[in-house]
């Protein structure tokens, strides 16, 4: 539904229970919704990284972790600073995850909610 | 209580589509219908309506304080264990409610009788708060009703003072109200959007969202699109999608009020009518019901109405009258279980059903909504006819 305003004008008079009707309801702005706000991004400590030959990244982050950026791919795996930092070959399978959110806003995830409306069974969640 | 046919306004879509009430029409078919009213006398509304609605609602709240202290009655009602102390916590607390609806079913003859409680997502709000009302102011003009006809409806007024009670901070202010639910859906879109225009009528500075819109940080709290925390929230999203979708698990660890709160997943569970029959057994404006299996069913011998625990709009909904299945409604619920009804029919007049729904505002019994249908179970697509009082 688009643009959607209801207007609700009441006459006083007729009233039940001596019922309080407005004389001219408040209209409703259309687009109910507090302008967008640019999402304040939270993005992760900037970590000095060292490039590599062979392209990865070696980044030295936040509780004494560091963690090894591997080109071409798009996880990162925490490893203890002691460890050894040579990258090791990923085998993860990059097609067909199923997720159920979506990360927005940084670290925010979102449609958490939502899901059994999505349904087409559940079309309505009211009663 | 009589049904009276009279002449539809011929304005009156123009003044729906003037009023936002969009959809007056669903899939081509009729909802909003005028063709014809439901007449009431005070005695019945006040004797027979409201009296009844609050001293249902007082048994409703009387239920849950047993309830939340009671684990055979959250397993009766299939409610996860994991939401138990969630649930009790919320009615200790006293998070308010805003809104419910009793469905009755009701002729004039005798007391009207409980058949179902929608005590979460009720909808048909608009239709009852606003626009019949302004039925009503026209057809007095126009002498469809007598010049001293009357509507019991205080809806409208009793939600502004409801929104006024549930966003109090002590300090005095408001908090901001958000609202989400499925706003792709024209009637629950229509239905929040209405509620947030009596929301903003309340003081009240608003946010409409789309449920899946709802982000989560990594602490645990729930925010709007723009990273705003929710702290009081309407929902027109049930309670028992919420708890089993992704992030109704971070739903305790949240610091957000939820509208309606989560107490009302105890009574927007059909299971309530076995255990309001078993508190208050022969009360008059109950009918005897059990849980499907219990030994007790037989006593309604071979004529019963049978609902799933979770179901809206007559989903699922059975009726079988002397061992034949004379209606069912299509839908998705049954897998938590099932309860079992007493029928008691609808009255009938001239091949339309009409069910009655009862509403409770600000703690308040406060209005009326007649929904008709051919077939006797009251559906998302039966049509919502205006009432008066006359006399």
């Amino acid at each position: 539904m688009g643009a959607f305003a209801f207007v609700g004008t009441f006459a006083a008079g007729t009233s039940y229970m001596a019922m309080r009707k407005p004389a001219v309801a408040q209209p409703q702005a259309a687009a109910a919704v507090q302008p967008q706000q640019q999402a304040a991004a939270v993005k992760p400590n900037s970590a000095p990284c060292v490039q590599r030959p062979d392209g990865s990244q070696t980044c030295t982050s936040r509780g004494g972790n560091t963690y090894v950026f591997v080109a071409g791919q798009t996880s990162a795996q925490p490893q203890p600073a002691s460890a050894n930092l040579k990258p090791q070959p990923q085998v993860a399978n990059l097609t067909g995850n199923a997720r159920t959110s979506v990360p927005s806003s940084g670290a925010i995830e979102r449609s958490g909610f939502g899901s059994t409306a999505a349904t087409t069974a559940h079309a309505s969640a009211g009663g | 209580m009589q049904r009276i046919p009279c002449d539809e306004r011929p304005d009156w879509q123009a003044k729906a589509a003037q009023a936002g009430f969009q959809f007056h029409t669903i899939s081509g078919e009729r909802y909003w219908d005028e063709r014809a009213y439901y007449a009431f006398t005070l005695k019945e509304i006040e004797e027979d309506i409201e009296a009844p609605t609050a001293e249902l609602d007082a048994m409703c709240r009387d239920l849950v304080s047993r309830a939340v202290n009671d684990e055979q009655i959250l397993k009766q009602l299939q409610i996860p264990q994991r939401f138990w102390t969630y649930i009790a916590a919320s009615w200790k607390r006293g998070d308010p409610s805003l809104y419910g609806r009793f469905d009755l079913s009701y002729s004039g003859q005798g007391p009207a009788k409980l058949l179902e409680y929608n005590a979460d997502t009720p909808t048909s709000l608009y239709e009852t708060g606003v626009f019949q009302w302004m039925w009503l102011e026209d057809a007095i003009a126009s002498n469809i009703v007598p010049r001293d006809a009357d509507q019991y409806n205080s809806l409208h007024e009793k939600l502004i003072e409801g929104w006024r009670q549930v966003a109090r901070k002590p300090d005095g202010s408001a908090e901001r109200l958000h609202l989400a639910g499925a706003l792709d859906d024209p009637e629950d879109g229509g239905t929040i959007q209405y509620l947030e225009d009596t929301a903003r009528q309340a003081g009240l500075a608003t946010t409409l969202l789309r449920m899946d819109e709802i982000g989560r940080t990594p602490r645990g709290h729930f925010v709007d699109r723009g990273d705003t925390p929710i702290l009081l929230m309407f929902k027109l999203y049930p309670w028992e999608w919420m708890f089993r979708e992704q992030f109704g698990a971070y739903l305790a660890g949240a610091a957000t009020r939820w509208i309606e709160p989560p107490w009302k997943a105890i009574l927007s569970n059909k299971g309530i009518l076995p255990l309001l029959w078993a508190a208050h057994p022969r009360h008059p404006n109950l009918l005897p019901a059990y849980f499907d299996g219990d030994p007790k069913a037989a006593e309604l011998g071979n004529s019963f109405v049978r609902k799933p625990l979770y179901s809206r709009e007559g989903a699922n909904v059975t009726i079988t009258v002397g061992g034949e299945q004379i209606d069912q409604g299509a839908g998705p619920y049954g897998a938590e279980g099932f309860v079992r009804q007493a029928v008691a029919p609808l009255p009938q007049h001239e091949g339309n059903y009409a069910a009655l729904g009862s509403w409770v505002a600000a703690g308040q019994p406060c209005g009326l909504s007649v929904r008709e249908d051919a077939s006797p179970i009251t559906k998302n697509t039966s049509r919502f006819l205006p009432h008066a009082i006359v006399g």
